[in-house]
């Protein structure tokens, strides 16, 4: 044991790192390597199955080869996705490798043939030294990649999730030797501070700054929380970060810990992620056998803990005091601040809770230096952001960011350019987000919200709206998940959410023939909406209150039309909200032959044969299958 | 250290670590609240305290924001009342608008709140909460629909009676209190303390009401009505009606109520003087060895604590029964057999154990109805009787011998002073009992006293809450006390919440003031002197009363 932490030190410490970076490309390999993608996405696009089929196909050949599970692209579109290399070759990636694909993939790409079904092949990796593939792209050429800047995602589809020893060989836990070597906490707090890194949760504030007065405060005991909870359901970076690179992770919170003199680190982790946790623990296990966390590490003097907390997935748990009282046993509800965390957090010690991109790319400053990290991204908005691409796009995933690009420069990376112009708009940021109107595709994307024009990115999420979609339909969806999710705590925001989706909803829902004003009242709500929501962003008392409103806000101001289409005209354009249809039969062409009236699921249609059939709106469910069974036209759409 | 901070356009001094609530209502101006509880710390749930200070674009919680220096607050701009107004309409939205029928009427924070922004319309409109009403205990009714999930009776029984009986369920909307795991009040942990009841703004927790059932007997011919009043009782008539004089208010009520048609009106202090002489003899017999701690306490919620809560000091507690039981018991053995007989109790526990009391013996109850103070007030007025009254009368043969120990009983500290004043009176009988043992006493919750007593000397302790016994709980397990006095407010009886639905530090002032006044003026101030009771004894050759 002891011989091998010795091992350790002598490695990060003069180990040189080859500064040529070939992907998965490698000399020297005598029998075929099989590397395939392993991530949540993966496993849901059915990558085990593919897998099964590969270990069959070699045994049934009796053919020695490899097999390596490899981290994630972030490219879900391309998912199951494996990569071989044939000894000799460059390594070569395919898409969309289900498991009926897999026996003619192997049998071309085992005889050194691309295969026949040309679909498959993504890309290769190029080497100088290694014979390449042709007609295949390098795949560093293809657009998705070559338009994000990768620092976050480098290693991703390269690296092993669930190894050490390949997370040493990409430069791992070099940063964190450093600075057990030659930094005091201070210096690592101001280093950061100089980076410019600000919260990638939400918040924005500086990461530096609140690293040094958690340092500055002189309690005995204090906790460092990496908020992994990821409750989000549009937004899934964090989780895809952990799964590919959970080594990283813990590197960033060990340096972390150094920096406040904690001793105890908490990684705050929705259970539902079952496969981040599971290489979470096994990367823990990993860095106990190696010391480089626990007990004196590495003859420093130093301990640091590190322990896995699972929640049970509360969006409110993003709030930190939520996420403190959540770890203490207790309701996960925000507490009133003054006193903030720093001073009075888990259990009454100092506590630091950060994001888990933000721990990633604190990582990112001291692996490869300030000056570096500072290269990408715009001024006060230093850094890269990743985005979950969801909704409509082209190409849905992952994708790394500089910071301060614009709403169309990731469009045109997940976006095919004909399906460009239908784009009505783009959800920006989570349930508390904002929709971005097309007019404003060209703003900015950083954390200087106030200043005029530019957008706030949120917690990530991206979503692609075209005319399918209805805008309040959305608004409704993501109201009635933080109506859900409001702790409850305070009026504004468990009364307010409330209210707000009660008044959206009544603007969807069948109009009220009994009631005479009905436009009126609807309308009445619209008003109110506005009012409420001012309510509650003045007085809320944490950040899911306080921008709870925001999809209703900008809605409003973008999509008014809309409103006055569903409350007016009773018309929902992208045919989304069913209650304001109405379906009625012609009775001059209706020639009664009764086939709509036996496809009707719920027996709406009533008439003789061979007289004018009718509807009953009550028993209607506006399916449409009448309209699409009715040969004379006779069923008309009010 | 003092600072100067501008409020409403006016410059204040104020000093360091205060909120702005705190230093708002030192110098006289009144913020809203909910949620704010003076004995809690602050949580910032209800957001009605929001205040505007420059510089700041949202609006900002009074009670949870600490004063800085140069600060500028305006307390009731436009903007602030605009968003009071649509917080406390959005509250309205589901609550019922049984306002008439509500128990709280008039008494209502909500209420108050609502009208004092002019809120003249149901401005949003949502469904009523769909929550039975917990009926199933004897003595508090749980009408969620009324909450507004403020969190003080949570907070309250959490953090100060440390009994957590009611905890939050569920999430945003489906967010509510309930006694814990769900199967009602009576099956829950819960000790009867009553704190929950003055700290809800609403009539979400309210007591059991009874006063419709008693307008019936006192009608009906087939049976004789006969009520007991407790001491603290006539104290806050005393202090509400601005009768000088203990006695006074006592010859009023017992007049009113013989009006009212009361057949036989006692006080409680017979009862008291029973329970003080019965712990007197028991105390007598560990003048000698008093190594095991020994607790008493008239208080049923205390009783149900201890029992519950903290069972290492079970086997230490006193084993009487209530003063309300024992006048209960003598009231019913000496009348006929119709009799019906109401208690006035400043507290809700002490109804909560007259139906326990019934439902553990299998027996006729001792007390068939149980009523507050508050009660018996409105009972009063419904028949249109207020004090001072007319006539004075005097209480019937059990009342009639009272002294002054009976009232004091009730009062912080009381337990201690009437035991001792009467086991110096048996000891010393030759000598002169000194009229008050400890004169000075201090208002904390856990005090200590010594004394002298046939050159030997002793010491007492009095704790006043449940969460100050917990605390001490070593300190009683390893000092040697002769006794210890136990209550579970921190304000003894006088400050039920029978007696108000607030926290009135000023009647509970008053209330204390009217009965030292009776005790400082008289001469009756031991119960040894109590001729009755002695009577009693001589009857029964010197046997336990009960």
């Amino acid at each position: 044991m002891t011989k091998l932490k010795q091992e350790i030190i002598q490695r990060l410490n003069t180990e040189p790192l080859s500064d040529k970076f070939y992907g998965l490309s490698k000399l020297n390999i005598t029998i075929p390597h099989i590397y395939c993608e392993i991530s949540s996405s993966s496993i849901i696009a059915g990558i085990k199955d593919s897998i099964q089929e590969i270990k069959k196909y070699f045994t049934e050949l009796d053919i020695e080869y490899k097999l390596f599970e490899v981290s994630c692209k972030g490219a879900y579109h391309y998912q199951p996705s494996i990569s071989i290399q044939m000894p000799g070759m460059n390594a070569i990636s395919f898409k969309n490798v289900y498991y009926n694909e897999v026996t003619n993939l192997l049998d071309s790409v085992l005889n050194n043939m691309l295969p026949m079904n040309k679909s498959l092949i993504l890309a290769q990796y190029f080497h100088p030294d290694l014979s390449s593939w042709s007609d295949v792209p390098d795949i560093e050429d293809l657009d998705f990649f070559r338009l994000q800047n990768r620092k976050l995602l480098k290693y991703n589809g390269i690296i092993q999730a669930n190894s050490i020893e390949s997370y040493l060989e990409y430069g791992g836990y070099r940063a964190f030797a450093k600075i057990l070597n030659k930094k005091t906490p201070l210096d690592v707090c101001k280093e950061l501070e100089k980076s410019g890194l600000r919260g990638r949760g939400g918040g924005g504030f500086k990461t530096g700054e609140k690293w040094k007065l958690a340092l500055n405060n002189p309690s005995s005991k204090k906790y460092f929380i990496c908020n992994a909870d990821e409750s989000d359901f549009s937004s899934k970076s964090g989780i895809l970060l952990i799964e590919s690179n959970p080594h990283m992770l813990i590197e960033g919170v060990l340096i972390g810990a150094y920096a406040i003199n904690a001793s105890d680190v908490i990684i705050y982790i929705n259970n539902n992620h079952k496969l981040a946790i599971e290489r979470l623990e096994k990367a823990l296990e990993e860095t106990l056998e190696y010391g480089l966390c626990g007990e004196d590490i590495f003859k420093s003097a130093i301990n640091i803990r590190i322990s896995i907390h699972k929640g049970l997935g509360a969006y409110v748990c993003g709030e930190e005091t939520a996420l403190i009282s959540s770890i203490e046993g207790k309701r996960a509800i925000p507490k009133a601040k003054p006193p903030y965390p720093s001073e009075v957090g888990l259990f009454g010690y100092p506590t630091i809770v950060n994001n888990s991109e933000t721990i990633f790319n604190s990582v990112l400053v001291f692996r490869d230096g300030v000056d570096n990290f500072k290269q990408s991204g715009t001024y006060l908005s230093y850094g890269t952001k990743l985005y979950t691409i969801n909704g409509n796009a082209d190409f849905p995933g992952i994708i790394e960011m500089d910071m301060g690009k614009t709403v169309n420069d990731i469009l045109k990376i997940v976006s095919l350019p004909e399906n460009y112009n239908s784009i009505k708009a783009v959800h920006l940021g989570g349930p508390t987000g904002v929709f971005i109107h097309p007019d404003n595709f060209n703003n900015q994307i950083t954390y200087d919200n106030l200043s005029k024009g530019s957008l706030w990115f949120g917690s990530g999420s991206f979503v692609i709206l075209n005319e399918n979609n209805c805008i309040i339909d959305i608004t409704k969806y993501y109201l009635d998940f933080l109506n859900k999710e409001s702790c409850g705590k305070c009026i504004p925001c468990r009364e307010g959410t409330q209210q707000l989706l009660e008044i959206i909803k009544r603007i969807t829902e069948k109009p009220d023939s009994n009631i005479r004003h009905d436009s009126l009242i609807r309308f009445k709500g619209l008003l109110q909406l506005k009012e409420i929501s001012e309510v509650m962003q003045q007085t809320s008392l944490c950040g899911l209150g306080k921008n709870a409103p925001e999809s209703v806000l900008s809605s409003l101001e973008f999509f008014d039309e809309e409103y006055e289409d569903h409350i007016f005209e009773k018309n929902c354009k992208a045919g989304v909200c069913t209650d304001l249809k109405e379906y009625v039969i012609i009775v001059d062409a209706c020639v009664g032959c009764g086939i709509c009236a036996k496809r009707c699921p719920t027996d709406a249609i009533i008439g003789c044969a061979k007289t004018s059939h009718f509807i009953i709106q009550d028993k209607c469910i506006k399916c449409g299958i009448c309209l699409d069974a009715c040969k004379f036209d006779a069923i008309k759409v009010n | 250290m003092e600072f100067e901070i501008i409020i409403n356009n006016y410059p204040l001094k104020v000093s360091k670590g205060d909120t702005i609530l705190t230093a708002a209502r030192k110098n006289g101006i009144k913020i809203p609240v909910l949620c704010n509880w003076p004995e809690l710390s602050p949580t910032g749930a209800c957001r009605l305290c929001v205040v505007e200070i420059k510089g700041t674009p949202d609006l900002v919680p009074a009670c949870s924001t600490p004063v800085s220096e140069g600060m500028i607050i305006q307390t009731h701009s436009l903007k602030v009342i605009k968003a009071r107004k649509n917080l406390v309409s959005l509250l309205l939205a589901n609550h019922p608008e049984d306002c008439l029928y509500c128990a709280q009427n008039g008494s209502c924070e909500l209420q108050d709140i609502a009208n004092s922004l002019n809120i003249r319309e149901r401005y949003f409109t949502d469904k009523y909460k769909d929550q039975k009403t917990d009926r199933t205990d004897p003595s508090m009714i749980l009408d969620m629909t009324k909450c507004i999930l403020c969190g003080r009776c949570v907070r309250i029984c959490k953090e100060i009676a440390k009994v957590s009986a009611l905890e939050f369920i569920g999430r945003g909307k489906n967010m509510k209190v309930e006694p814990v795991f769900k199967k009602g009040l009576y099956y829950s942990p819960c000790i009867h303390c009553g704190k929950c009841i003055v700290a809800c703004p609403t009539a979400a927790i309210s007591e059991k009401s009874v006063l419709n059932q008693i307008s019936e007997k006192i009608d009906s011919s087939d049976t004789l009505c006969s009520i007991s009043l407790s001491p603290s009782t006539i104290a806050w008539f005393s202090a509400n009606y601005n009768i000088k004089k203990y006695e006074d208010t006592k010859a009023f009520l017992v007049a009113a109520l013989i009006h009212v048609g009361f057949k036989t009106v006692n006080t409680n202090s017979f009862g008291i003087e029973v329970f003080i002489s019965e712990e007197t003899k028991k105390v007598q017999t560990r003048l000698d060895d008093f190594k095991i701690p020994y607790i008493i306490t008239d208080c049923p919620a205390a009783k149900t604590f201890i029992k519950n809560h903290v069972p290492d000091l079970k086997q230490f507690l006193c084993k009487i029964y209530t003063p309300q039981y024992i006048t209960g018991t003598n009231i019913k053995k000496q009348s006929e057999a119709n009799t019906i007989h109401t208690a006035v109790a400043p507290c809700v526990s002490l109804k909560h154990a007259a139906a326990n009391d019934y439902l553990d013996s299998n027996s006729k109850p001792t007390c068939d109805f149980v009523i507050s103070s508050l009660e018996l007030d409105k009972l009063l007025r419904s028949y249109g009787i207020s004090l001072p009254y007319a006539n004075k009368e005097i209480a019937s043969t059990f009342s009639a011998y009272d002294t002054s120990s009976g009232a004091l009983f009730e009062t912080k500290g009381g337990i201690s002073e009437t035991i001792l004043r009467n086991l110096f009176a048996i000891n010393n009988e030759n000598q002169k009992t000194p009229k008050k043992i400890f004169d000075n006493r201090s208002d904390k919750d856990f005090m200590e006293y010594e004394f002298q007593l046939n050159n030997k000397t002793y010491k007492i302790a009095s704790i006043n809450g449940t969460d100050c016994l917990l605390e001490n709980k070593e300190v009683i397990l390893n000092s040697n006390y002769l006794f210890i006095e136990f209550r579970s407010c921190k304000h003894a009886c006088i400050s039920g919440c029978g007696n108000s639905l607030k926290n009135d530090f000023d009647l509970w002032k008053k209330l204390k003031k009217v009965i030292s006044d009776y005790d400082d003026a008289n001469h009756n101030s031991n119960v040894s002197q109590n001729q009755f009771i002695k009577g009693l004894y001589k009857e029964n050759k010197n046997e336990d009363l009960i």
